[in-house]
């Protein structure tokens, strides 16, 4: 899709995209298809693109980024999703309450990992893990584990 | 140094005060013997105290139980259920002891050895498994990966066994979960190679992405370790060994080859080297000291580690190499692997005891058990537990070196238990040949022979000493009563083995003379003459008893075989002609043929004779082929001087002094064999034998010495002596 393409289409288009998308991806989540993680991609991807085109003082704005962060994470992108959070917390008119749903976002997902990793939890390196990811990321190819 | 290995400890997994040191073993390519490396140095550092865990995750061709356990039994979990059940978020109310594997170690041991194997491998519930774990991996990235599923996995090992060490055996090549364990996981890593160009490049190249791979941030840098395995000899290829030295700055340590190894794939101890330099026992022995350099620390623990891991090397490989360790392959009396087990735990609670070594019988019920006991343990307590505890024949107790203590139950006073006089670990044969496999009297084992085990015959055989050394009275004698022939001939075969010429043993020219003649003729036809036990045996009984050489053949120094041109080889014959036949020969019982050189023996008459004086016919035979081989040696024989018997024949009377003489040669060797049923059979057909009653005593009383001169001047056919003309004179014209 071309950028002119995706300006082309409008919020309630978007907004009925996003809908059926994250019914997909729920859909797919329950049935426990591999599918589900791409699914929740293109969650994402819809909703990145209603913040792109709304404010983020405003309700649908506001509902969008913090929808974006999470259907990153639902996807298992914790990398992209703090950088994701990291640029919508940058914006001042972001309401208050929207700030902390992306970090109750987040919270949430840390609350799933330790339920996943108890004993990993109680070692506190859940946090060192992900950054370790994210270094085994940077370095591509180049790191062994290849898939680390 | 202390303190700098304090801080290194602070580095590991720490979980609640616990320090946990993490080494992955890692090879580029198979076959390398990494999954044996884990499973010695697991127990090496269990024996020497340590708490250990091994872990496989080697998930795609799982091998380590193979190592560690009996892979027989059945497990139903291991490494892919929990890391499984991590990802899958189902491990909360399990515990990882349900997975792990208890490997049994000797009591007071103090350490503790745990196996986690990579599950109910191979098995189709192990393959659907691993393909859920791949399902698993690939779906739900939310609830995060391998690498948080093998960092609980790490973290619930630290907590639930406390272990001081986490040896993980992880998979070869490029592979996810072979980087998690090596980069994520480890605080070491063991990497081993072959000398082939591409295991060697591989471990290059992965060692240099390890060292630049991420860490988490609470760990150490990663320490690497080489290890340069299946090195089969240094002198063959030392280019390419100096070459990876060089490329390695050194730092690599070499293990050497074992072919056994590198085709079965099994532990040291059930290897089957091939070569006779015995390459398994300097693989362990490298191995031994490549751990204990490696793993320092407990060095007081760790050296009795080793000396009980080379006992039960030692033992293991007695046992199934058929009672010789130096044997390059197992032998049909060696114990066959199914009936050999290792650390096996009898006992309940606080009354248990580990065996090192069972033997079983067939209905696995145990015929021997085998303890080590270190030079500070007490081997007669150890064996008072086993006999008290079960109901076990047999116990060896051994410490770090040979001989074992043998106990037994059989013939021990009272309910309890006996040492015995055996210093070798019973074989499958003894148990079923033996009453008591730990009595290895002369009388046990020639029961045993008789009952229709004849190679036992070869035992009391082979530890007797090799050349002209005193042989006890007790095995001669109990060899000497073997009436059987065919028993017979194989004792002499057997104590003929490996003599040359004259280098005759202490047994067979005893038992050539004192057992059933059958036999020993029989064996001189088999063996041939010349430069066999035979010939050294006549030329002993020539030398000792007639002060002559016998020597057919001879060795010159050089190594050549020389032929004496002079002298003839004896043989020996048993005719079964009827006695007025021999009689009518002139011999009546035997005689020497001086055209043939031929000493012959006639059965009948020996057995019409035997029977008419009492008498046994073999023992009549036996002091029959002395005497007439006597009379052959003095024929044959030459002088120390190399003089021969002249050519003229001797006059009558000559002739009879010669004949007594000869009798009284026969008497003197009979008294050397220390033989009273041969001594008793000469003298009652001695008395029975009137001409040497009544004529010939007066030879009969001359000393040794002087019987020995009047042979010489009869026999060289010279004038006597004036000492000798009354004698001379009054011995009858002929006989």
């Amino acid at each position: 899709m071309t950028d002119t393409a995706a300006l082309a289409i409008s919020e309630d288009e978007l907004d009925t995209l996003v809908s059926i998308a994250i019914r997909r991806a729920e859909i797919l989540d329950d049935e426990g298809s591999p599918a589900a993680d791409d699914a929740w991609c293109e969650v994402s991807a819809y909703e990145q693109r209603l913040a792109a085109i709304t404010s983020p003082s405003g309700i649908a704005g506001g509902v969008a980024r913090v929808g974006a962060v999470r259907a990153t994470l639902a996807a298992g992108h914790r990398a992209e999703a703090e950088h994701l959070a990291a640029r919508y917390l940058a914006e001042s008119q972001l309401p208050a309450e929207r700030r902390a749903a992306v970090e109750r976002v987040f919270q949430e997902d840390r609350d799933r990992l330790a339920r996943h990793f108890p004993a990993l939890a109680r070692t506190g390196r859940l946090a060192e893990v992900a950054k370790w990811k994210a270094s085994a990321a940077a370095q591509g190819s180049r790191v062994f584990p290849r898939a680390a | 140094m202390e303190g700098l290995r304090r801080g290194a400890r602070l580095s590991r997994f720490s979980q609640g005060g616990v320090s946990m040191e993490t080494v992955a073993f890692y090879s580029y390519k198979g076959g390398v013997g990494r999954t044996l490396l884990v499973a010695n140095t697991a127990q090496f550092l269990a024996l020497s105290g340590r708490r250990v865990v091994a872990l496989d995750l080697d998930l795609e061709a799982p091998g380590l139980h193979h190592k560690l356990w009996n892979p027989t039994a059945v497990t139903t979990r291991g490494a892919v259920d929990e890391l499984l059940a991590a990802l899958e978020g189902e491990q909360r109310d399990r515990s990882l002891r349900d997975a792990a594997i208890e490997v049994q170690l000797p009591s007071g041991s103090g350490g503790s050895l745990f196996l986690i194997p990579a599950g109910s491998a191979p098995s189709p519930a192990y393959w659907a498994a691993l393909e859920r774990l791949n399902h698993a991996l690939r779906a739900h990235r939310r609830n995060g990966g391998l690498p948080e599923a093998v960092l609980e996995l790490q973290a619930r090992i630290a907590e639930e066994f406390d272990p001081e060490f986490l040896l993980i055996d992880s998979r070869t090549g490029i592979t996810e979960l072979g980087g998690l364990a090596t980069s994520l996981l480890a605080d070491r890593v063991i990497c081993l190679m072959t000398t082939s160009p591409e295991s060697v490049e591989g471990i290059r190249v992965v060692a240099d992405a390890l060292r630049a791979a991420p860490r988490l941030a609470s760990q150490e840098p990663l320490r690497i370790e080489f290890l340069l395995t299946r090195v089969e000899n240094r002198l063959v290829r030392p280019h390419r060994v100096a070459e990876i030295f060089e490329e390695f700055e050194g730092s690599i340590t070499i293990l050497p080859h074992d072919p056994g190894l590198a085709n079965g794939e099994q532990v040291w101890r059930r290897s089957r080297p091939h070569d006779p330099e015995d390459a398994g026992m300097s693989l362990f022995q490298a191995t031994l000291g490549w751990i204990a350099k490696a793993f320092p620390g407990h060095e007081g623990q760790a050296a009795a580690a080793q000396r009980r891991m080379w006992a039960v090397c030692e033992a293991w490989l007695y046992l199934t190499r058929g009672g010789s360790r130096s044997s390059p392959l197992p032998n049909r009396s060696a114990w066959p692997l199914g009936r050999l087990r290792e650390g096996v735990r009898f006992g309940w609670a606080e009354n248990c005891r580990q065996a090192d070594i069972v033997a079983y019988d067939l209905n696995t019920q145990p015929l021997m058990i085998i303890e080590f006991v270190d030079d500070d343990g007490d081997p007669d307590a150890a064996a008072g537990w086993w006999f008290s505890e079960t109901q076990v024949p047999v116990v060896a107790v051994f410490d770090p070196y040979p001989p074992w203590r043998l106990y037994s139950r059989e013939h021990a006073p009272g309910s309890g238990f006996r040492l015995s006089n055996r210093r070798d670990l019973p074989l499958p044969r003894d148990f079923e040949a033996l009453p008591d496999p730990t009595d290895v009297s002369v009388g046990a084992l020639l029961d045993a022979a008789r009952r229709g085990y004849p190679e036992y015959l070869r035992r009391i055989v082979d530890e007797q000493p090799i050349v002209s050394e005193p042989v006890a009275d007790e095995v001669v004698d109990g060899l000497a009563c073997l009436d059987d022939i065919e028993l017979a001939r194989q004792a002499l075969e057997y104590s003929a083995f490996g003599v040359v010429g004259q280098e005759v043993n202490g047994l067979f020219p005893q038992l050539f003379w004192r057992l059933p003649p059958e036999a020993s003729i029989q064996v001189a036809q088999q063996l041939g003459h010349c430069g066999t036990a035979v010939a050294g045996t006549l030329a002993l009984l020539a030398q000792e008893t007639l002060g002559l050489r016998y020597q057919p053949d001879a060795i010159a120094e050089g190594g050549a075989e020389v032929r004496d041109p002079g002298t003839r080889s004896i043989s020996f014959e048993i005719s079964t002609a009827s006695p007025e036949m021999a009689v009518a020969s002139g011999g009546v019982l035997g005689e020497y043929r001086p055209g043939t050189n031929e000493v012959v023996l006639y059965s009948q008459a020996i057995k019409r004779c035997a029977g008419r004086l009492a008498l046994r016919a073999r023992h009549v035979g036996s002091v029959t082929l002395i005497h007439q081989t006597l009379r052959a040696l003095a024929r044959v024989g030459r002088d120390l001087d190399g003089r021969m018997w002249p050519e003229s024949e001797l006059t009558a009377k000559a002739a009879l002094v010669l004949e007594a003489l000869i009798h009284y040669f026969t008497h003197q060797h009979l008294v050397r064999l220390r033989d009273p049923k041969l001594l008793r059979a000469w003298e009652t057909l001695t008395d029975n034998r009137t001409p040497v009653r009544r004529t010939w005593k007066p030879i009969l009383d001359l000393s040794a010495e002087d019987a020995r001169s009047l042979f010489m001047e009869i026999r060289r056919g010279e004038e006597l002596a004036p000492r000798w003309r009354s004698l001379y004179d009054a011995m009858p014209e002929q006989s």
